[in-house]
C-alpha cells in the first residue's frame, strides 16, 4: 500500500510540475517554425493604427488600455512580450493560454492579429513588468 | 358492416347535397400532419389532432393495414354542415379505409379543412405524443405581428451598449468559440414566424453566457413566446455547458456540449431541430403546449475549423427525453461564415466592412434512433449577417428558409448581444 501512495504522490507532483512549467512560459511551447513567422505589417503605421483600434476592442478589457496589465492580467509591455518574436506572439494569439485565462483569438482574421501585434510591438517596454517576464536567454 | 357504411355515406352525401341547396359553400380540408400516421387536420386556423386513442384527443384515428398514406387524395372539397364533423369523418373513413372516432365536436359552423399531402412512411412518428390546436382565427383575418417586431427592434436599440463579441454570426450552429474567462455575454434572441395554418409567434430567449474557464463556458437560457390570437407564456429554461478538451488550436477543434432542458412544447425558440420536430409542433396552442413539459438531456459534438478567414462549424446533436419514453433524437447544424474584411481599417469607423460578418447555416433533424432520416422533420437553410458595433452590441439577423414541407416557409431570427467584461474575475494569481 505504501508504494502505491508514493507512486500516486510522485505522479501528482510530476503532473503539477509539468503543468507549472508549461504554464509559466508559454513561449517554450511555440514550435520553431512559428517563431520565425514574419509580421507582414511590422512597422506599418497604418497597421499600427488599425492594431490600436483592435487592441481597444479585444485586448484592453484584460490587459488595460495602456497594455500595462490589469487586475492581475499580464502587461504586454513587459520584457517577456516585447522580446518575443512576432511569430511567437502570433502563436499565442492563435492558441491562447487557456489555463491562465488567455483565450484563443483564432476566430479573429489573420491580418487583424498581425495588426494587433504590430501595435503591441510599437509600444515598447515599460517600467511596469508583468508577472512572468521572460528570463534572459529565455528566447530560443 | 357494409350496409352500415353505405348508410353513413348516403347520409353524408345527402347532407352535403342539402348544404349546397342551402347555399353553404363547399369547403376543403387539408392534412398538415407528418409521419406514418396522420396527425393533424386543419379547420381554418384551428388544428385538430388525430392520434392514437390512449392520448384522448378530440378525434382519434387508426390506420388500417391496407391503407397507405400515399393513397390519400391530394385535395378534396366538401361541404360540412355545422355539427356534421362526425359524419364527415365517417364518410372519409369509408373512402380511405381510415377509422375515426370522435369524442366531441368543437368546430362550430361550416369549417374549412384542406388536404394536400401526407408525409412520411413506416412507423408512426413520435410527434403523435403532442396534442392539438391553435386558437381559432376568424376566416379572412390577418395577423399583424409587425408591432412585436418593431417593439423588439426598438428595445434592442435602446438597451445600453457594452462590447462586441468575436463569435461567428450563427443562430443555431455552435463554433469552437468559448466565452472569454470572466466575461458575461447577455444575448436576446428572437424567432418570428407564421407556421402554415397556425398563428404568428414571437419567441424570445434570454441567454446568459459566462466564461468560467478558458476551456469551460456555461450558459443559462430563459425562454418565452407570444403567439398572436393566443397568449404570452414562459416556456422554460436550459442550462448548457461547453467544454473544450484540447488546449491548443488544431485544424479541427472539438468542443463537447451538454445541456439540460426543462422546456414546454409551447417553446418557439427553435434553438435546434432534432428528431421529427416539424411545423406541426408549432400549431399547438399555448395552453396545450404548456401542459406538456419535456425534460431532456442534449449533447452536441461541435467540430470547428478556421481556414483562410472562414469559420466552418459542424454540430452533431443527440437529445434524450428524461421524462418520456422517447428514443434518442438526432439533429445537425452546419455553419460557414467570415468577416467581410479581414484587416481592420486604420481609422475609427462604425460601418467598416470589418464590423460585418456573414455566412450561412444549414440545420435540421435527423430522426430518431428508431428511424434515422432526413425526412419527416424540419430542414432550414439560413443566410446570416451580423453587425458588430465597435464598443457596442452585436446585432444579428437571419431569415431561415424551410427546405421541405415539414418546415416553416420562413422564420426570421434576430439577436442582440452585449458583453459585460471581466465580471467576477479575480485576476491571475500567478
Amino acid at each position: 500500500m505504501i508504494w502505491r501512495r508514493r507512486l500516486f504522490f510522485t505522479i501528482v507532483c510530476a503532473l503539477g510540475m509539468a503543468y507549472a512549467a508549461a504554464g509559466s512560459a508559454w513561449y517554450r511551447n511555440v514550435p520553431e517554425a512559428d517563431r520565425t513567422n514574419p509580421n507582414p505589417y511590422a512597422g506599418n503605421s497604418e497597421a499600427i493604427a488599425a492594431g490600436r483600434k483592435l487592441f481597444g476592442v479585444h485586448c484592453a478589457q484584460c490587459h488595460g488600455a495602456d497594455a500595462l496589465g490589469k487586475k492581475g492580467r499580464p502587461s504586454l509591455r513587459s520584457k517577456e512580450v516585447q522580446q518575443a518574436t512576432d511569430g511567437e506572439i502570433f502563436w499565442l494569439l492563435k492558441n491562447g493560454d487557456r489555463r491562465h485565462g488567455m483565450p484563443s483569438w483564432s476566430s479573429l482574421p489573420v491580418p487583424s492579429r498581425w495588426q494587433i501585434i504590430a501595435y503591441i510591438k510599437s509600444l515598447g517596454e515599460s517600467g511596469a513588468t508583468g508577472p512572468a517576464d521572460r528570463p534572459e536567454g529565455g528566447k530560443q | 358492416m357494409a350496409g352500415t357504411k353505405q348508410d353513413h355515406k348516403t347520409d353524408w352525401q345527402e347532407r352535403n347535397l342539402q348544404a349546397r341547396r342551402d347555399g353553404l359553400h363547399p369547403v376543403a380540408y387539408e392534412w398538415v400532419a407528418m409521419g406514418g400516421n396522420m396527425a393533424f387536420i386543419t379547420a381554418g386556423s384551428l388544428t385538430i389532432k388525430l392520434s392514437p386513442p390512449h392520448e384522448a384527443p378530440i378525434i382519434t384515428v387508426s390506420r388500417s393495414k391496407t391503407s397507405a398514406p400515399q393513397d390519400f387524395p391530394a385535395r378534396r372539397r366538401l361541404a360540412i354542415l355545422p355539427g356534421a364533423l362526425a359524419d364527415f369523418l365517417k364518410a372519409f373513413d369509408m373512402t380511405h379505409n381510415l377509422q375515426f372516432t370522435t369524442r366531441g365536436e368543437h368546430l362550430p359552423g361550416a369549417i374549412s379543412i384542406e388536404l394536400t399531402r401526407i408525409f412520411g412512411k413506416g412507423k408512426p412518428a413520435h410527434f403523435l405524443s403532442r396534442s392539438l390546436a391553435t386558437s381559432l382565427r376568424p376566416p379572412g383575418s390577418v395577423s399583424r405581428p409587425g408591432w412585436a417586431r418593431l417593439f423588439l427592434l426598438l428595445l434592442t436599440l435602446a438597451l445600453p451598449a457594452l462590447c462586441r463579441a468575436q463569435e461567428p454570426p450563427y443562430f443555431v450552429t455552435y463554433s469552437d468559440y468559448m466565452e472569454e474567462p470572466g466575461n458575461l455575454e447577455i444575448t436576446l434572441k428572437s424567432s418570428n414566424g407564421t407556421p402554415k395554418y397556425g398563428n404568428p409567434f414571437l419567441g424570445e430567449t434570454l441567454e446568459l453566457e459566462y466564461g468560467a474557464k478558458g476551456w469551460w463556458t456555461t450558459e443559462v437560457y430563459l425562454a418565452g413566446q407570444r403567439t398572436a390570437h393566443d397568449s404570452t407564456v414562459f416556456t422554460g429554461w436550459r442550462w448548457e455547458n461547453r467544454f473544450r478538451p484540447l488546449p491548443r488550436e488544431h485544424f479541427i477543434n472539438p468542443v463537447f456540449y451538454i445541456e439540460y432542458e426543462n422546456v414546454s412544447q409551447a417553446d418557439r425558440s427553435l434553438l435546434e431541430i432534432t428528431g421529427h420536430d416539424s411545423v406541426s409542433d408549432l400549431l399547438l396552442s399555448n395552453s396545450q403546449g404548456r401542459s406538456d413539459t419535456e425534460r431532456s438531456l442534449e449533447t452536441k459534438l461541435i467540430l470547428s475549423s478556421q481556414a483562410r478567414g472562414w469559420d466552418i462549424s459542424v454540430n452533431f446533436i443527440a437529445e434524450k427525453a428524461l421524462n418520456e419514453s422517447e428514443p434518442w433524437e438526432f439533429g445537425y447544424a452546419v455553419g460557414i461564415s467570415r468577416p467581410l474584411a479581414s484587416a481592420a481599417h486604420s481609422k475609427a469607423c462604425v460601418f467598416c466592412r470589418e464590423n460585418f460578418s456573414a455566412g450561412a447555416e444549414l440545420y435540421g433533424g435527423l430522426g430518431t434512433l428508431e428511424g434515422f432520416s432526413l425526412k419527416a422533420t424540419s430542414q432550414y437553410l439560413a443566410p446570416t449577417v451580423e453587425f458588430n458595433i465597435p464598443h457596442g452590441p452585436s446585432i444579428g439577423f437571419s431569415p431561415n428558409f424551410g427546405l421541405n414541407a415539414n418546415s416553416m416557409e420562413v422564420l426570421y431570427r434576430l439577436s442582440v448581444s452585449y458583453e459585460l467584461q471581466q465580471l467576477f474575475h479575480r485576476g491571475r494569481t500567478k
